[in-house]
């Protein structure tokens, strides 16, 4: 019985474990694509939790697209891909540091060849936290 | 009568009576005319105006025209003064035609003039002349032909002439002549003075004339100014003469000559000179340098003009690179030319002309001589001069040859001929003797087989203004080895309708080109024809061609031209005839290939054209008609290459070409070949063209079945490929590609194809531009294929795996290209060995390539590229063994030209894991670690426009000794890359030792030209551990090849580098490709439990050294510094390394190295010491460097303490004896006073001097510690151990000397000789040994020895004190004794 009951606390401690906390990142800066040679503003919302990482990109005109992208994050490697409002797929690959996000991409749009590009995200300060009276 | 005299002179002076008079008087010759419109004469002067003044072959008009007199001057002095003359706006016409219109119908020859005496004798002298002043100007023309030749204006103002008095008149001059080349500058200018010096008989005594000479250009030719000046004086019997032209200082030219006025002779001598720099006057700078002088000597009889004149003259001509580059091998030449010219008679004669160059180094030699006088103007028709050229040498024609990579020998061509005119002004160039050329050899030739040629031929040689022709009937070309070819050729080309007429017939037979020497000849080799060509209109009225072995048999080639054919090359057609018919006939049978090998060296082919037959026709229309009724046919045929065989077996084609109608077609139609394995290829080119148009197009369609290519049996086995291709011109520069398509298929399906789905378009835009615009992407598929089939080529290394299907799409507009795969380049199951050894295994490899180009070439006139290209590689990933071990994006940017291709920019992002790469064998035997991750992005620009960053972190790598994981890595570095390809960039590195983070900062050069990495700069750290730092680096370091299980280390310990046994022969030096210099600022160096604080000092790092110098720094409370290089030694490979060291520490302090290690452990020796060390030791890695160090070092210092401490037996005896509380035996109250002493004795001088061997045995030469009252004298040895030195075991030999109170309680405990030595110390009678630790020295040797005297025994120190402890257990139970002194509270 007391093994049983070891077994069980031993099994159910990940589960009862506090959940590691997600941290939220902004990030803006340049993005090119090289196919095209057009150059925009691009604003990445990301958040990463773990090995996943969710993001949420706007980018300014010239260039288009924004909409809701995941991927992972390992030791600094940051992949993210989603489709967009746009209609096309997105795939980001880059290395975020304490700094910034350097990275390529590709967009695939439907019945054109693949474009290309390059990214440089710096990573915008933490907001202060709200003052409490 | 007088009356009649006054009115006749009155008359006289009436103006219109005088002008009357006057053009009576000029009009009564024939040819002369005057008009005027008033002209009036007094005694005072003339005056004229509207004069209209005409003469055979001269013209004048002019404004009015004053000419004042001063007439009591004819009264006074008998002379006639001109006080001034005017006339202004003078123009005067000479048409040089009608000049002396009797003179011209005369016979010369008969004419004699009167004699001549002089220029000075053309001054009046009857009646005396004096002029005051004149003015005059005007214009001057000469006529020729009905229009202006010469053009000219001229001024003259001056005068001042008089009896012994010299006149000057100024004049100005400027010509201009439609012979000029036309400008508004190019005139002939002159200025300057004649000058007339009278005697006092108004004889002329002198006359000069000085001034200037500007010649206008002459095309290339611009002479630089001249200066002229001409002296005319009286001479005995005559008057003699000189004159100079001097332009610049590039040419003289000087004329000396005398009168004899009675014989009317003018004799004298003429010289010029002239030198290269006259060349620096051309508009041409690039003319060879001449230089030439010569004089001639002349004879003129002035009454019947002959003439007698002798010419010499010399040339010297070099430089001729500078005419054209290839002429540089051109020899220097040296030139004479002699010639001898009479007149006689009016009649002009050459007697003798003579002109040679020789070369100045060379035999070369060229010469023209006149073999008969000549008359220019009636030459004979005969034969009257001789041309010669010998041992002009043949090799100064290789330059030109050296494009085709083409060198002859040394050879040379001679030859002569006579020089006969010929009606019609013509000239016949005969041959003295065959000409010579020879021998002619190949030194440097594409082709191998070339034999030494010598020629001879005769060219007869006629031109004239209608036709210019070369005969050669005798031409022969010799080789060894019977080669010769003869015959005979004629060519012919007429000016009037430029028709060019060619004949010859040759026949030849050549052993050395088409079988080797020694060998038969396969066949002899004939040719004729008869070809004229004129316009666009070509006739061939005899073309034949054969090739055959003997006159026997039948020809292997036979061309022959059946009937004369005029044809039409605009349209490719001939005449209408309104009839079949046939032409030419190309026949093959059995022509043997063999002798192809002859130009192909180790070629080796054969067979035989056992066939083909193909017949030029023409329709009624005049259509022409290529047609291949029997095709040609190869059978046997074998190729092969280096003594391997490519191929074997047969083949035909029929060639087909069809013309007219502006339209033709080419067919190389039925096309086979076919191995005897099978291999079989069939097709068909067409080509269409529409001339009219200029419209084309082609069709390519072939079906190849390869059922036996090498390997093919244990790989793809047969293969079948189908190309189909058409394409026309769109425009004339623009081509349409209808159709493309390739497929390779085995029979498992396809493997491989290329497509164009739709029409593209390929060319040059109107810009010049070559220029791709497709419709929708070109296709390039590639089906599955297993690497294995690369086997029998990849040789010791065997791939195995599975590229997956790929699918790639070509677009292109314009300049921009873009290439995208449908899906990524995957391999399956990748496995690699090499020659035997297994390189990757269980390995998967996928990424998406990618290529945008923009390509800008112009091909022509000249060849121009210029392109930037962005090459991607992205969502490349490999995983081996199922796991993800790396991902790589990675963008790079080009720009390239036709001479250069540069990197422009990159962005690289990856991540490697090493836990699935060190499952591969060859990586981890290169010291991959089995668990980490690495990630690293480089961005930014490669030519120095941008910024590149390079940023990286390694995280999670196990430590080589078992203990966890190394500290998190990063590095990261920010910098500008040079034009020069250096890489100047902020380098900091950070590694997350515990407590405190190791961080460097510095900056560094790359040069990625030499790949060294060069620094100047200082080295900043705020903290460095230096275990920490050999964590990383043992990380990575390859496996021992003996592995040996690392012995378990207390937890408590710090992580040490394991030992290891891999001893790599390094091919650099361990800073790499790191060079220069560093200055060292480290707050902090540790490398525990041992710290250095404040480092300074410079390392130098060079190519084979390494150099620590001006170390300082603060250790254990001294200052510490040193020097230390390190020597790399690739050529001694069991010890790569050598490096030699000083050390020193001053004041320091030996308690804080104790207490470093053992924190609550008094020193044995507490005393501020200074130490000196020096270190040398050799080794292959830097490990192996410190642990077989020798060393040898020094240690001085005091005043200090010393301990000999008590063991820890007990601590309450030991309190006991130390207090002496306890009233004890007089031994035992002793040996408490001498605890007290050894428990803190105060030294003066310490001295130690050791060496360390290179297996880390220490050994102590001499430890000499005084004191005041003892004397302490060892040696021993400090044994090697992998712990921190104060835990290395201590085996030490003690000599204990005492004095004073010290060696009273040692005296009383009979340890002591009696005799003290010359200091005054009583040695102990017996040594003691020491051992423990070197920081926790072991003294219970020594306590056994006091025990001993103490208790008289055999016991030990512990025996003592448990004795001891039993003594005070009883004092403590029985009752006190009254002693003197109270006891202790």
């Amino acid at each position: 019985m007391k093994r049983l009951l070891l077994f069980f606390i031993i099994a159910c401690a990940p589960l009862l474990a506090a959940p590691a906390p997600s941290r939220t990142l902004t990030l803006v800066g340049s993005a090119t694509n090289t196919t095209t040679e057009g150059k925009g503003v691009m604003h990445l919302t990301l958040v990463l939790n773990g090995t996943q990482a969710k993001a949420e990109l706007k980018t300014d005109a010239p260039l288009s697209g924004s909409g809701q992208l995941k991927g992972r994050f390992i030791g600094g490697w940051c992949e993210l891909e989603g489709k967009l409002a746009e209609g096309f797929t997105i795939k980001i690959r880059g290395l975020l540091n304490r700094r910034d996000l350097r990275g390529t991409y590709f967009v695939a749009i439907p019945g054109a060849a693949l474009q290309y590009g390059k990214l440089s995200l710096a990573v915008q300060p933490a907001p202060a936290p709200p003052k409490t009276s | 009568m007088v009356v009649s005299g006054a009115v006749f002179v009155g008359l006289l002076a009436i103006p219109a009576v005088q002008g009357w008079l006057l053009k009576r008087a000029l009009t009564g010759r024939p040819g002369w005319r005057v008009n005027f419109d008033h002209f009036g004469a007094g005694p005072s002067g003339v005056d004229v105006s509207g004069l209209d003044f005409a003469m055979p072959g001269v013209e004048a008009k002019s404004a009015p025209i004053v000419i004042e007199l001063t007439p009591w001057r004819l009264v006074s002095r008998r002379e006639i003064r001109i006080e001034r003359i005017e006339m202004s706006k003078l123009r005067v016409l000479l048409t040089p035609a009608h000049l002396s219109p009797d003179d011209a119908t005369a016979p010369k020859a008969a004419k004699a003039s009167k004699p001549f005496g002089g220029v000075l004798a053309q001054v009046p002298t009857t009646w005396p002349l004096s002029l005051g002043t004149a003015q005059l100007d005007g214009e001057i023309v000469v006529n020729d032909g009905g229009r202006s030749v010469v053009a000219g204006t001229f001024n003259v103002h001056g005068g001042g002439v008089s009896a012994e008095q010299t006149g000057a008149l100024a004049f100005e001059l400027a010509v201009n002549s439609a012979l000029l080349p036309p400008g508004p500058a190019n005139q002939l200018r002159s200025n300057g003075t004649v000058s007339l010096s009278l005697d006092a008989e108004h004889r002329a005594t002198r006359l000069t004339l000085d001034g200037d000479l500007t010649l206008p250009d002459y095309g290339s030719l611009v002479l630089p100014p001249g200066k002229f000046s001409v002296t005319v004086e009286p001479a005995a019997g005559g008057e003699k003469y000189h004159a100079e032209l001097h332009l610049g200082t590039a040419a003289v030219l000087v004329l000396d000559g005398q009168l004899d006025a009675a014989n009317s002779r003018l004799t004298g001598h003429a010289t010029i000179r002239a030198d290269q720099s006259l060349a620096a006057g051309l508009k041409v700078k690039n003319l060879p340098a001449v230089a030439l002088d010569g004089g001639a000597d002349f004879s003129l009889d002035l009454r019947t003009g002959d003439l007698d004149v002798n010419l010499a003259g010399n040339l010297d001509a070099h430089d001729w690179a500078a005419l054209l580059p290839q002429l540089a091998v051109v020899d220097a030449f040296k030139g004479r030319l002699t010639a001898a010219l009479t007149r006689r008679a009016g009649t002009l004669s050459v007697n003798r002309f003579e002109a040679t160059l020789q070369g100045a180094t060379s035999p070369a030699i060229f010469k023209f001589e006149l073999t008969d006088p000549l008359d220019p103007l009636h030459p004979p028709q005969r034969p009257l001069a001789r041309l010669t050229l010998e041992h002009w040498p043949l090799h100064w024609v290789n330059p030109w040859l050296a494009p085709a990579r083409v060198q002859l020998g040394p050879a040379e061509f001679s030859g002569q001929w006579t020089l006969a005119p010929t009606p019609a002004l013509g000239l016949r160039l005969t041959p003295v003797y065959p000409c010579t050329l020879g021998p002619v050899a190949l030194v440097k030739s594409p082709v191998p087989v070339t034999p030494i040629v010598n020629f001879t031929f005769s060219p007869v040689a006629e031109l004239s203004a209608q036709q210019l022709s070369v005969t050669i009937e005798d031409f022969i070309a010799t080789a060894s080895h019977e080669d010769k070819v003869d015959g005979r050729v004629a060519v012919a080309f007429t000016l009037a309708n430029h028709t060019l007429h060619a004949t010859g017939a040759l026949h030849g037979t050549l052993p050395s080109l088409l079988a080797g020497a020694g060998k038969n000849v396969p066949f002899t080799l004939n040719t004729l024809w008869d070809i004229t060509q004129s316009g666009r209109q070509l006739r061939i009225d005899k073309l034949g061609f054969s090739a055959r072995r003997d006159a026997k048999v039948t020809p292997y080639v036979s061309l022959r031209f059946l009937q004369p054919l005029s044809l039409d090359l605009d349209h490719l057609k001939t005449a209408v005839t309104g009839k079949n018919a046939e032409w030419l006939r190309l026949r093959f049978q059995h022509l043997p290939l063999a002798w192809v090998s002859r130009w192909f060296p180790a070629w080796t082919i054969g067979g035989d054209v056992i066939e083909g037959e193909t017949v030029l026709h023409s329709a009624p229309d005049g259509r022409l008609t290529l047609d291949s009724a029997v095709p040609w046919r190869v059978a046997d045929l074998s190729i092969a290459v280096g003594g391997r065989t490519f191929f074997e077996g047969g083949g035909q084609m029929a060639p087909m070409l069809d013309f007219g109608a502006g339209h033709g077609t080419f067919r190389l139609a039925g096309m086979t070949v076919e191995s005897r394995t099978g291999e079989r290829v069939t097709g068909s080119i067409a080509f269409d063209a529409i001339l009219a148009d200029r419209q084309g197009s082609t069709a390519v369609a072939f079906d190849v079945d390869l059922p036996a290519l090498p390997h093919s049996a244990e790989t793809f086995g047969p293969i079948h490929a189908v190309v189909r291709a058409r394409l026309h011109n769109q425009t004339s520069r623009l081509v349409a590609v209808d159709e493309l398509a390739l497929k390779i298929n085995n029979r498992g399906g396809e493997l491989f194809s290329l497509e164009a789905t739709q029409p593209f378009l390929f060319g040059l835009s109107n810009n010049g531009v070559f220029t791709t615009a497709t419709l929708s992407p070109l296709r390039l598929k590639v089906e599955a294929l297993p690497l294995a089939w690369l086997r029998p080529w990849t040789g010791k290394l065997v791939l195995d795996g599975t590229l997956q299907p790929c699918d790639l799409l070509l677009t292109a507009q314009f300049t921009k290209y873009q290439l995208r795969a449908q899906k990524p380049v995957h391999v399956r199951d990748f496995a690699a060995v090499f020659d035997g050894r297994e390189m990757a295994r269980d390995t998967e490899f996928s990424f998406y390539p990618g290529l945008d180009l923009d390509f800008n070439c112009v091909p022509l006139p000249k060849f121009i590229l210029a392109y930037s290209a962005t090459a991607y590689l992205t969502d490349g990933a490999i995983d081996v063994g199922g796991r993800r071990a790396v991902d790589l994006d990675l963008a790079l940017n080009l720009l390239g030209n036709t001479g250069r291709l540069l990197p422009n920019s990159l962005e690289l992002s990856s991540r490697v894991d090493f836990g699935p790469l060190s499952a591969e064998a060859a990586l981890a035997a290169r010291g991959i670690p089995r668990a980490g991750t690495l990630v690293t992005r480089i961005n930014g620009g490669l030519l120095g426009h941008d910024p590149l960053e390079v940023w990286g972190r390694l995280e999670g790598v196990p430590a080589a000794n078992g203990q966890g994981t190394i500290p998190t890595f990063e590095f990261s570095a920010h910098g500008q890359l040079s034009p020069e390809q250096t890489l100047t960039a902020d380098v900091a590195l950070g590694l997350a030792t515990s407590p405190q983070p190791t961080d460097a900062r510095f900056e560094a050069a790359f040069n990625l030209n030499q790949s060294n990495l060069v620094i100047a700069s200082g080295f900043h750290s705020s903290f460095i551990d230096v275990n920490g730092l050999l964590a990383l680096v043992t990380a990575f370091l390859p496996p021992a090849k003996s592995a040996s299980t690392p012995p378990p280390v207390a937890a408590s310990s710090p992580p040490k580098p394991s030992r290891l046994k891999y001893t790599p022969k390094p091919d650099q030096p361990l800073w790499g490709p790191l060079r220069g210099r560093f200055e060292l600022d480290i707050a902090t160096l540790q490398y525990a439990p041992y710290r250095i604080d404040g480092v300074r000092g410079r390392l130098d790092l060079r190519d084979r050294e390494l150099v620590l110098s001006d170390l300082s720094g603060a250790m254990f409370a001294g200052r510490w510094g040193g020097r230390l290089q390190l020597d790399y030694r690739p050529e001694n490979p069991a010890s790569t390394y050598e490096v030699a060291g000083e050390f020193g520490i001053e004041q320091f302090d030996s308690a804080r190295v104790v207490q470093t290690v053992f924190r609550n452990e008094l020193a044995s020796v507490e005393a501020h010491l200074n130490i000196k060390a020096t270190a040398h030791s050799r080794g292959n890695l830097p490990l192996d460097l410190i642990n077989r160090a020798e060393v040898t070092f020094t240690a001085e210092g005091g005043p200090g303490v010393v301990r000999l401490q008590v063991p820890k037996q007990d601590a309450i005896a030991t309190a006991v004896v130390f207090g002496g509380s306890i009233l004890l035996s007089p031994e035992l109250r002793a040996l408490g006073r001498l605890l007290k002493k050894f428990a803190e004795m105060p030294v003066d001088t310490v001295h130690v001097a050791g060496q360390r061997t290179t297996n880390g045995e220490v050994t102590l030469q001499e430890l000499r510690i005084q004191s005041p009252q003892a004397r302490l004298l060892a040696h021993g040895r400090i044994a090697a151990s992998d712990e921190p030195l104060m835990q290395h075991p201590l085996e030490m030999s003690f000599d204990l000397a005492a004095k004073d109170d010290t060696a009273v309680i040692l005296s009383g405990m009979s340890l002591l000789r009696w005799k003290p030595d010359d200091t005054g110390y009583r040695p102990m009678k017996e040594p003691f040994a020491i051992g423990g630790k070197v920081g926790q020295p072991d003294t219970r040797p020594l306590y056994d020895l006091l025990a001993k005297a103490v208790g008289g025994s055999k016991g030990t120190w512990g025996m003592l004190m448990r004795k001891l402890q039993d003594e005070v257990n009883k004092k403590k139970n029985a009752p006190p004794k009254k002693t003197v002194a109270p006891p202790s509270p």
